[in-house]
């Protein structure tokens, strides 16, 4: 894992509205060929994020590396794809139009590909945008996306306001291009299940601070669900941390960081943590954080 | 780029080109009329002649605002309103190069029709030649659609109308306030008879004897009746002194001669272009600022 070339790092990365902080004392580092979710609940900074990447924003403090260049400039720029939450298209524009829009725009654009995904999605292309779905528009605006050809995608909110078939077309459309580049992708989301079966990276930012970022397999796998007595959750062994403590009568409940080798009081019954519980627990605990790896902010 | 900038503006240029056509087209008809009846008809029959066209012509002082509108304010603020700023700057194209092209291209567009508008006007009051019609300078409403003036007018109002944009960042307030600074300077420097100020004015004594004709095309600043030294003269006599006669009281004109036509046309130029670059660069910091 230390071999993985970072694609994005963020160092003590800020970002000030008038006087709010959307994003505070920000760390990252997110390896390439990621799929990652970057969670958090509305407020965040999850878009603030995005768009500092994307370099519609500039940082107030910090800094921040796309690609191994500062963010924005013409040389990231036809690298790294965006789709803002809105899913912006020009409603005037035909459908033919915004490929010509992508085509003239973007020096890697690859057109084969645009005119395939809106065939086999049988979006006409002398249609004009205004005139499409909403589910329509969003293939569209991810055919944009995808068609730049990037190294890094990120899509900001990618699944509002879609219906469930909608969603699942789109998130098919996005894993198969994966599969079939190795793109490294960032979407955000506040819900968390659209994520559990794409995503293999977490990022959870909460009140514009990262309070999680690592690898979704080894969070799970680091930490569980105990149940037992009351009286052993204040006796737990030290590289034990408890991120969520709910007790009832002489009943305790934790949710814990641990190695999975850590050796406890064979009174505790443990299971393993499911990535929405996980997710909703560090929320609930702003203080708490799992930050990234060492071997991974060394990029 | 230049396609998308095409692509986005091109209602707009090809409505101004297609109304410019036909007004080069009436213009055509009506200068080649004029030139029959300055040598051969009367007074009436030329002034009529004049007329059809000129009620319309006169018109044209305000075509500014409607550049603003329709050219200046949609660049930024349409791009805000709907989100697509964030579709427009997140491709390969940098913020920075999508200000440049857009601006540079569309200001071009901008100045050339103006051109095509003045050099137009400028045509067809020479069809006029040797009468009062033809006043290019002491008329503010023919001095300020001939020559280069509507390029360097037009021009400035598309850089108000970008600038409203980037402030507001949306169509209405960017469109309210585009109009707000158009017309006002517009009308203003009508009112305050600005351009007679553009240089020292000539003095001349005119001595009033009947009926009374300013000399061709002169731009005045100001007259008033003086005595035979050519002291000022009181308008309203005190009732105990005799007034002198005002049949063949002399004026004194301070005036500005039709030959300053070319200078003055570049000195409001240069005013407005200086304004056009203050304006550009509020749009263009907002913009690049707006990420902060």
């Amino acid at each position: 894992m230390t071999d993985e070339p970072a694609v994005l790092t963020a160092t003590g990365l800020g970002k000030r509205y008038r006087r709010t902080w959307a994003l505070r004392d920000c760390s990252l580092a997110i390896p390439a060929g990621r799929v990652v979710a970057l969670v958090g609940p509305n407020g965040a900074g999850k878009t603030t994020l995005l768009h500092l990447v994307i370099g519609l924003r500039t940082p107030t403090q910090g800094s921040l590396r796309v690609l191994g260049e500062p963010p924005g400039k013409d040389t990231t720029l036809p690298r790294v794809a965006f789709m803002a939450q809105e899913r912006p298209l020009y409603d005037g524009f035909t459908v033919a139009d915004m490929l010509r829009f992508g085509r003239r725009l973007n020096p890697r654009w690859d057109a084969d590909l645009g005119e395939k995904r809106l065939a086999a999605l049988d979006i006409p292309l002398d249609r004009k945008v205004g005139q499409l779905s909403g589910g329509q528009q969003a293939q569209v605006a991810l055919t944009l996306a995808l068609g730049k050809r990037p190294d890094l995608l990120l899509l900001d909110e990618p699944l509002a306001n879609l219906d469930p078939l909608a969603r699942h077309d789109l998130m098919r459309a996005l894993m198969t291009a994966v599969a079939e580049t190795g793109l490294t992708v960032v979407l955000s989301s506040h819900i968390v299940a659209d994520l559990e079966n794409t995503c293999d990276w977490l990022v959870v930012l909460n009140r514009g601070r990262v309070q999680v970022s690592g690898d979704l397999e080894e969070l799970l796998r680091c930490h569980q669900v105990l149940s037992g007595p009351a009286e052993l959750a204040d006796r737990l062994p030290e590289p034990v941390s408890v991120i969520e403590d709910d007790r009832a009568e002489r009943q305790a409940s934790l949710l814990v960081r641990a190695e999975p080798s850590t050796v406890l009081d064979p009174r505790w019954h443990s299971r393993p943590v499911g990535l929405e519980e996980l997710v909703l627990a560090y929320l609930r605990r702003p203080e708490a954080a799992t930050l990234p790896r060492p071997s991974l902010t060394r990029i | 780029m230049l396609w998308l900038t095409w692509r986005q503006h091109r209602a707009q240029a090809l409505v101004t080109a297609g109304l410019l056509a036909v007004l080069g087209v009436l213009l055509l008809i009506n200068g080649l009329g004029a030139r029959n009846l300055v040598d051969h008809a009367g007074l009436l029959p030329l002034q009529q002649h004049f007329k059809a066209m000129g009620d319309l012509v006169d018109w044209l002082a305000l075509a500014p605002a409607a550049i603003g509108l329709f050219w200046g304010a949609p660049v930024l603020a349409k791009e805000f309103e709907r989100g697509t700023h964030k579709l427009a700057w997140t491709q390969s194209v940098s913020l920075r190069r999508w200000l440049v092209i857009k601006l540079s291209v569309l200001g071009g567009a901008v100045t050339l029709a103006g051109l095509a508008l003045g050099t137009m006007i400028s045509l067809w009051l020479s069809s006029y030649a040797g009468t009062q019609y033809a006043d290019r300078f002491a008329s503010i409403g023919k001095f300020v659609i001939s020559g280069i003036l509507p390029a360097a007018w037009w021009l400035f109002a598309f850089a108000t109308g970008v600038a409203a944009g980037a402030v507001f960042r949306k169509m209405l307030p960017a469109i309210a306030l585009t109009l707000a600074m158009v017309v006002p300077t517009i009308l203003g420097l009508f009112i305050v008879n600005a351009r007679a100020y553009y240089a020292t004015p000539e003095q001349a004594i005119v001595t009033v004897e009947g009926p009374m004709s300013i000399p061709e095309d002169w731009m005045i600043q100001d007259s008033y009746p003086v005595d035979a030294a050519g002291q000022p003269v009181p308008n309203f006599c005190p009732a105990e002194q005799p007034c002198p006669r005002r049949a063949d009281s002399r004026i004194l004109f301070l005036y500005q001669p039709p030959s300053r036509y070319w200078r003055f046309q570049w000195t409001e130029a240069a005013a407005l272009f200086a304004a056009t670059l203050a304006l550009g660069a509020v749009a263009v910091t907002r913009t690049l600022r707006g990420r902060t």
